[in-house]
């Protein structure tokens, strides 16, 4: 009961961060019908930057390890802003890069592109980063907290408490702002949009620094589960596709019942036997996918002939 | 005073001339409507003028200025309001937040809530649906509401593309009533229709266009009466 | 590439190989010879799904594994003969790929990118973790290469047996993709709704191109762990998904020697690149980045400039003349009632395009569908032609129900269509456009097809002379070699319904052919569909010329709101006051108002 209990805590911990990641491709699929397929390469320097420049600040190189007594709450939330703004900024780049030439033209050209522009990225960290992974001690220190006698370890309450934050946010962003109406007038309709007056682009490359910063999110909120390094990207970002699509691309609120669903899913099936994780989340793809194409709550949709 | 001056316009989608050199003008509040079958270019201009689709050739004025090329967003800060065929409400989104969008172009908060109330007074209906998601509307309130929401721009120049698409009978008279009541306040608008007779009925002047070209033109009461326009529909 | 050249081209390549040994070239660069075979197998059967059928995969890494396993497994534990291990391979490499085109086929855009990876991500999972089946990073050691009169392959016979593996590769699918299969596979890509109305079902002709790739890419493995006598779980990762599909893209993905391209170009670089493993990777996501918007047809479509210019000189056969090619579309014309419609009825939520629907089409009559805008007409059309299913109701055609039926198997019963915006097989040429219409009628075996046999050549060779006499006879015997979309406007729509005459209708469906032709060629048009009921074929148009309509129809039905409000000859249609106020608005409502001054 209680590895039932801490595989829950844990399985609702990577959920959030996959249903964090999984909501930013539902940002810029809604207005574009893209997402960037390399979204794994993002999580790196969501990771590393902030840590990184907590390093500097300590006068150490940028690449050692930290101690527990500089992961301070004030320092994470300092590396956490840090991470997302750079991260966020890089979704610009992405735009035009891998997102513009591409946009609109049919095909899926624009899945080589970002896998293509986070391999470069990913690179990139390495040749700045190197190979090797940092231990990052967690703002809450790395003693487990007892809760009905599971052993619950700090800091994935803190990316529960996060990440949930940050989704009730946007969704509110989302519903109730003059932006959220404007970007889901855009999904809606992008000529529509650009009747009323909004600038489409505009509100496009938004959405790209949305979905690029949730990234760079969810990568500082998970290092000091991880660790930081280069690697830690491909499989998270693989595991939060899987959850946008079981949850529906097109569904904000899917997409986040997806990252929880898959987390929950995956830390059970750990529970029982580690290797069969990848082939249950596969088979539930593949189950989702013939029974709802769309996900479980995305919108279906009609093809024009 | 000349408000939209439009010289030998040209639109092509691909290998197809929509387009094929319009000229016509619209006078300060004048209703001017231009009728003409399905696939004759009608919404390809309204699309043109309101920066939707890319020009070809020829020019666009709007109040003396050069509005060629212009992109769509940018038209309707210069007063250019758009009704488009196919309405294309934000069927997600609740009719109030649907002319809240339509004030996107707009910063003064008050102006806007109280153009809000206005409107719910010109269409009571919209009033009674305010928070219901405008794609559960019937296809009259949709064309209501994208009239009403184009109307939120406080447009100078209104383009209304076929008000009356799919609409039955008894509906489309309604929509007219409401576009009969815009021009007795003195609104601007450019009128595209299928609906020949109510159009024209309604219209200072008026255009028949074919196949990308304008083949007629007069005042609303000269065309209602011209054989050629029944037989633009419906063949010699 | 011209017969001739082609046969030089494997000439040269066949001696080169052959004197490989004169070289003196040691070990390294026979092993990146080897690579770049190994490479240009997988890399050719997914230019087969990517290039030609139009669907991207990110996880051939997994069928890759399939067939190095099947090697290693089939030789060591159950200890079958090298070349018995290399064929089971093969047919483990199409059984899994049938495994992974059943969901892949059924679904589009980034699920189907989502349930490759899956796939690729679920076989590196299980020969990682599945130690006591696949041996993990371990890895198997030993595996038996294949000898020839007991004599083991030396790296200089891998070079020869690869080389050897590539050119009968080559020249199958070079049959293959020459003929009704490659054009169906471009034709699904293309336009998948045009392919069904000709009656291929999408379903299939991806799943034939995944297990074709599928058995490339398992023979491709096979060979790797056999040449390699080891083979571990590192093999298998991401990157090399990546990299086949990279090979492809960057070679040219929907050309032949595209893959070719890719191959040695792609190996050469890698082996350079290996000192700095950094900046190999760098160059992979630079590719994949730069190179699709650079070179959208890859390193094969800069080539074939130089080709097109080559082919200009061509001289065109011309068409038979005073052969009637439209005579011989159809079969014994029918009579009666060919098709029967009750109560047919389709909603899309609140909308109700079709609302319960009925009409009989006459056999060899011209029928027209006319009504206003947004009256429901090419959902109607639809319905007939299976591209949408209608909600409730029935459509018999020849006493047959086919309401329900998907599309490609109403196109094989004798319905025929084109459609309001053109979907022609744009880059194909107007002759492959025809000879896609003629699909159903050339009747070619896959096995006779990929190894080019007589009875596969003289089908096509039929075919061919059969497209030509009927563009030929539509006034299109000059253009029969330009692609489709380079044609002019109203050209473009005849070659719609050439395709579709192909097919040999009894039924034709035309949904706006008028639309954006000028008035001469709108007359032409009426004149081409006299010609094609005179040749027996049964015609219901949607269109809004009415001149057009009223001279060659003979029967009207008028379509309002989703409702049918009037049928009958033209003259009675054009003088039914609920017609007038259908187009022209209610007359009651002008009167009333009057204020038109």
């Amino acid at each position: 009961m209680t590895a039932f209990l801490q595989a829950l805590a844990s399985g609702l911990a990577l959920g959030a961060i996959y249903g964090l990641i999984a909501l930013g491709f539902n940002i810029t699929y809604a207005t574009t019908k893209t997402f960037n397929f390399g979204q794994g390469a993002f999580l790196v320097p969501g990771s590393l930057v902030g840590v990184s420049l907590l390093l500097l600040a300590a006068g150490k190189p940028h690449f050692g390890n930290l101690t527990q007594a500089e992961m301070t709450m004030t320092a994470y939330a300092l590396a956490t802003i840090a991470s997302v703004v750079v991260v966020g900024a890089i979704g610009i780049a992405l735009y035009y890069c891998a997102i513009k030439p591409f946009v609109g033209a049919g095909g899926l050209n624009w899945v080589l592109s970002t896998i293509g522009f986070g391999i470069i990225m990913q690179n990139t960290a390495l040749a700045i980063w190197g190979p090797a992974s940092i231990a990052v001690p967690s703002p809450l220190g790395s003693d487990v907290w007892r809760i009905a006698g599971a052993g619950i370890r700090p800091q994935e309450v803190l990316i529960a408490v996060v990440a949930v934050a940050v989704m009730v946010g946007l969704d509110i962003v989302l519903r109730k702002t003059r932006f959220g109406k404007a970007l889901r007038a855009v999904a809606f309709n992008p000529q529509a949009a650009a009747i009323v007056g909004i600038n489409v682009e505009t509100i496009v490359i938004l959405a790209f620094v949305i979905s690029s910063a949730l990234a760079g999110l969810a990568g500082i909120l998970i290092a000091p589960i991880t660790t930081a390094s280069v690697f830690i990207g491909l499989g998270i970002a693989l595991k939060a596709f899987s959850a946008a699509i079981v949850g529906g691309l097109t569904s904000p609120r899917g997409c986040m019942l997806g990252g929880f669903l898959l987390g929950i899913v995956e830390a059970l099936v750990g529970l029982w036997r580690a290797e069969m994780r990848e082939i249950t989340i596969f088979l539930l793809i593949i189950i989702v996918l013939v029974v709802r194409p769309s996900g479980l709550m995305g919108a279906r949709s009609v093809e024009k002939i | 005073m000349t408000m939209l001056a439009i010289e030998g316009l040209k639109v092509r989608y691909g290998a197809v001339e929509a387009l094929k050199g319009i000229s016509l003008q619209v006078g300060q509040g004048e209703v001017v409507t231009l009728i003409g079958g399905n696939g004759a270019g009608k919404s390809t201009l309204m699309r043109a003028i309101g920066g939707l689709a890319k020009v070809a050739g020829g020019s666009i004025r709007f109040e003396g200025n050069d509005i060629t090329g212009i992109r769509g967003h940018d038209c309707v800060r210069l007063g250019i309001g758009h009704s488009p065929e196919g309405r294309l409400v934000f069927g997600d989104q609740s009719v109030r937040d649907n002319l809240v969008l339509g004030a996107y172009a707009r910063r003064d908060e008050d102006g806007i809530a109280s153009d809000i109330e206005r409107y719910f007074g010109v269409f009571p209906r919209l009033a009674e649906r305010q928070d219901q998601l405008a794609g559960t509307l019937s296809g009259g309130e949709q064309q209501m509401l994208a009239i009403a929401r184009a109307l939120m721009a406080r447009p100078k120049l209104l383009l209304l593309d076929e008000p009356s698409l799919g609409l039955a009978p008894l509906i489309v008279r309604e929509v007219f009533a409401v576009i009969r009541r815009l021009r007795e306040e003195g609104m601007t608008i450019l009128l595209v229709e299928q609906m020949a007779n109510q159009a024209l009925a309604i219209a200072d002047r008026a255009y028949v266009i074919e196949t990308g070209t304008i083949t007629l033109e007069g005042t609303g009461a000269e065309l209602l009466r011209d054989e050629r326009v029944r037989s633009a529909y419906l063949g010699a | 590439m011209p017969a001739l050249a082609h046969a030089i081209g494997l000439a040269v390549l066949a001696a080169a190989l052959a004197l490989v040994p004169l070289f003196g070239l040691n070990d390294f660069y026979l092993q990146i010879l080897f690579t770049i075979g190994v490479n240009y197998l997988a890399a050719a059967g997914l230019n087969v799904l990517v290039g030609y059928a139009g669907q991207k995969s990110l996880g051939h890494a997994g069928l890759f594994a399939v067939g190095a396993y099947t090697a290693a497994i089939a030789n060591i534990e159950w200890g079958l003969s090298p070349w018995l291990s290399l064929l089971l391979a093969c047919g483990f490499g199409a059984v899994f790929g049938l495994v992974i085109a059943m969901p892949s086929v059924r679904v589009s855009g980034p699920s189907l990118a989502m349930v490759t990876i899956g796939f690729g991500i679920v076989v590196e999972k299980i020969v990682t973790e599945w130690t006591d089946i696949f041996k993990g990073q371990a890895g198997f050691y030993g595996i038996s290469a294949p000898s020839i009169a007991g004599v083991s392959f030396t790296n200089l016979h891998w070079v020869w047996f690869v080389g050897a593996l590539c050119i009968a590769t080559h020249l199958m699918l070079r049959s293959l993709l020459a003929g009704r299969y490659g054009r169906a596979f471009l034709g699904v890509q293309m336009a998948e709704p045009a392919a069904q109305s000709v009656g291929i079902s999408v379903v299939r002709a991806k799943t034939l191109a995944f297990v074709i790739s599928a058995v490339t890419c398992a023979l491709a493995g096979a060979v790797v762990a056999q040449q390699n006598q080891y083979f571990n779980s590192d093999f298998i990762t991401f990157n090399l998904s990546i990299f086949l599909l990279v090979v492809v893209i960057f070679g040219g993905s929907g050309s032949l020697y595209g893959p070719l391209f890719g191959a040695v170009i792609l190996t050469l670089l890698d082996a350079w690149l290996a000192r700095w493993p950094a900046l190999q990777h760098f160059t992979y996501g630079a590719l994949l980045l730069f190179s699709l918007y650079l070179m959208p047809n890859g390193i094969a479509g800069a080539f074939s400039g130089l080709a097109a210019r080559w082919r200009q000189g061509k001289v065109v056969p011309p068409a038979v003349p005073g052969h009637s090619a439209l005579a011989a579309t159809t079969a014994a014309a029918a009579s009666g009632e060919i098709l029967v419609v009750k109560d047919l009825y389709k909603a899309y939520g609140g909308i109700v395009p079709v609302r319960n629907v009925s009409f009989a089409i006459t056999a060899g009559k011209v029928h027209a569908l006319i009504g206003p805008n947004g009256a429901g007409k090419t959902t109607l059309l639809n319905l007939l032609s299976g591209h949408v299913a209608p909600g409730s109701g029935s459509i018999r055609f020849e006493g047959q129900e086919i309401a329900g039926w998907p599309a490609h198997r109403i196109a094989c019963l004798g319905i025929a269509r084109t459609f309001q915006n053109l979907k022609l097989f744009g880059e194909l040429s107007a002759l492959d456009n025809v000879l896609l219409g003629a699909h159903r009628h050339i009747e070619t075996g896959f096995a006779a097809s990929l190894l080019g046999l007589p009875s596969s050549r003289h089908a096509e060779a039929t075919a061919r002379a059969d497209a030509l006499a009927l563009l030929g006879d539509l006034g299109l015997g000059d253009r029969a070699h330009e692609p489709a979309k380079s044609l002019p406007y109203g050209l473009q729509r005849r070659l719609e319904i050439a395709r579709a005459l192909a097919s040999k209708p009894k039924l034709l469906l035309l949904d706006e052919p008028a639309a954006g032709l000028n008035p001469q060629e709108t007359h032409e048009l009426g004149e081409v569909i006299r010609r094609i009921q005179q040749a027996g074929v049964t015609v219901l148009l949607i269109e809004h010329h009415m001149d057009l309509v009223m001279g060659i129809s003979q029967h009207v039905l008028v379509l309002d709101y989703g409702a049918l409000i009037a049928e009958g000859r033209p003259e009675a249609i054009r003088r039914d006051p609920k017609v007038v106020a259908a187009y022209l608005g209610a007359d009651d409502d002008a009167a009333l108002t009057g204020d038109a001054a």
